[in-house]
């Protein structure tokens, strides 16, 4: 019985490494994770540049994001994505005013996979 | 009865996984996502600049309309009229990224399984530009 025990146990598991990983992460202005799912960290990298990692890989999913903070009004502006320079797990999202000056915003990602 | 024990034991592993998805109608479940009780379909695109269609669930083809600049159609494997759309501009693949700008979304004119969508920059000028877009259903 362990082995067959065993042997469903592996199947659950690869199973779950191998599927893909949906996710979505709330950022604070200044990079920070306010809360999330399956986002493993955020930065800051320049102003209105954020990188998001998720625990796998994500660069192959769809990202759709919205401006807004955790609470609050957020100003008028724009974010637009896409998947980190050679870093699978990662998401790249700029984020702009309402004159297009990129500027830190608090955003709303999606990740579908 | 080895069997048995062992199947018990796989279907408490994956109850939590399944738990959302009793007695709901067939459907893609991201239970993790929303309430217990409620079936989520989630369908994706990434459109190029020129409106080529690169990755996506459940979407079938992706085009520029004759509508001129930033105007695309996307079309599903299904019927999505009434299901919510949300898209972003934004690269496909990882290199580069895009300047402010931002999308409309409307469902496809006389194509049940279409959704209608426009980039612009923050003028308002109607430009052609790389979007993510998700459907959930």
């Amino acid at each position: 019985m362990r082995t067959a025990i065993l042997l469903l146990c592996a199947c659950f598991a690869t199973a779950a490494s191998a599927a893909p990983l949906s996710g979505w992460a709330v950022i604070s202005p200044d990079g920070e994770i306010v809360r999330s799912s399956h986002a493993v960290g955020a930065s800051n990298n320049g102003s209105g540049i954020y990188i998001i990692e998720f625990a796998r890989a994500v660069q192959h999913c769809a990202f759709t994001a919205a401006l807004g903070d955790e609470a609050g009004q957020t100003p008028a502006g724009y974010v637009t994505v896409a998947a980190a320079f050679q870093d699978p797990t990662g998401v790249y999202v700029t984020t702009f005013d309402a004159g297009g000056a990129m500027v830190n915003r608090g955003f709303h990602l999606n990740v579908r996979c | 009865m080895r069997w048995v024990t062992a199947l018990a034991f796989a279907a408490a592993l994956g109850a939590p996984a399944m738990a959302g998805g009793l007695n709901q109608t067939p459907g893609r479940l991201h239970n993790a996502y929303g309430p217990r009780g409620v079936v989520h379909t989630s369908l994706t695109a990434v459109v190029t600049t020129k409106g080529v269609l690169r990755r996506g669930i459940g979407a079938v083809s992706a085009a520029p309309t004759d509508d001129g600049p930033g105007t695309y159609a996307v079309v599903f494997d299904r019927n999505i009229s009434s299901c919510a759309f949300v898209a972003t501009v934004g690269e496909p693949d990882s290199e580069g990224s895009q300047p402010a700008a931002s999308t409309t979304v409307v469902g496809l004119n006389g194509n049940p399984s279409g959704v209608y969508v426009t980039t612009s920059t923050p003028t308002g000028r109607l430009r052609n530009m790389p979007f993510h877009l998700d459907v959930g259903c």
